[in-house]
């Protein structure tokens, strides 16, 4: 299985800011990566933050991100089997609190 | 009150099996008296049902809630208008704790739009990622906007899906709604 990589650090620019925001750039972010088609190419998804780059990710952004992704894969354990967060401990942990809320979310 | 009602019947057989209109009168009062005990049972049983799920409501869904919202006002209180990144980062968090008890809520209440009521926090989250200029005051006024949105939407739903006092439920044999007549 063939794997895609999202390059999150190249949405913040130094001089003007160190976090992403917002629930309509995630959704236009992941139309823009073809983030659904990658998956229905049944390639996997590794996404990149440096925490050193990238300083603050809003709850929503990810959610935004996630949400075509959901309509696709359904649940939260379909998912963690195609994604990888490659980034810290913090990132990880706030990507899979998103993907419980979306997976109950889309569970009604 | 049955040695009553036996006392009238044995009074109407005496008196040659059509009862007299005292002991009608009798008749009617105990059956008002047997209606009217139990519609106090109803009530009271209905009285308590409500007491119960408003109290399992306080200490399933408003508790869990108010505690995340305390430790956001904390952060609030504590850091005031400092934007760096760990603040920031504290506020995502909490505001994603607080998001994943509100879906935790539908394994209990499973008609709870969480959808809707997780969207008032992600409405302030924006703002407050991406409100550059605005002032502390603002950030409060739009976060206490979106705490009271948050419980208000609970309280609604308690109220008209599982205590059913505010909305009306149509009965299936009610008669439906008739279109109404468009001006020619």
């Amino acid at each position: 299985m063939s794997t895609y990589t999202v390059d999150l650090n190249k949405l913040v620019d130094p001089a003007k800011t160190d976090s992403i925001s917002g629930r309509s750039y995630g959704e236009g972010f992941a139309k823009r990566e073809n983030i659904v088609q990658h998956l229905l190419n049944n390639e996997n998804i590794v996404v990149e933050i440096d925490p050193k780059r990238v300083k603050a990710i809003n709850d929503s952004f990810i959610k935004g991100f996630f949400s075509s992704v959901f309509d696709v894969l359904k649940s939260k354990r379909n998912v963690q089997a195609r994604f990888e967060i490659q980034g810290s401990d913090y990132y990880k942990r706030l990507f899979e609190k998103n993907w419980s809320i979306l997976d109950s979310i889309n569970a009604a | 009150m049955l040695l009553d009602i036996i006392h009238v019947i044995r009074t109407s057989k005496a008196g040659g099996g059509s009862a007299s209109p005292f002991s009608l009168v009798t008749l009617v009062s105990l059956a008002i008296s047997v209606m009217s005990l139990a519609l106090t049972f109803i009530g009271a049983y209905r009285n308590k049902r409500v007491e119960l799920i408003a109290k399992r409501f306080d200490k399933l869904c408003i508790d869990p809630i108010e505690a995340g919202f305390k430790e956001l006002d904390k952060l609030f209180s504590e850091h005031g208008s400092e934007k760096a990144a760990d603040y920031r980062n504290s506020i995502a968090t909490k505001l994603t704790e607080v998001n994943l008890i509100l879906v935790s809520l539908r394994s209990i209440y499973p008609q709870l739009d969480v959808n809707e009521i997780t969207q008032c926090n992600d409405t302030f989250s924006e703002q407050y990622f991406e409100g550059a200029d605005e002032t502390v005051g603002d950030y409060l006024a739009s976060y206490l906007k979106a705490k009271n949105e948050v419980i208000n939407l609970l309280f609604k739903h308690i109220l008209e899906k599982e205590l059913l006092l505010i909305k009306w439920r149509r009965p299936s044999w009610w008669p439906r709604h008739r279109a109404k007549q468009r001006p020619s």
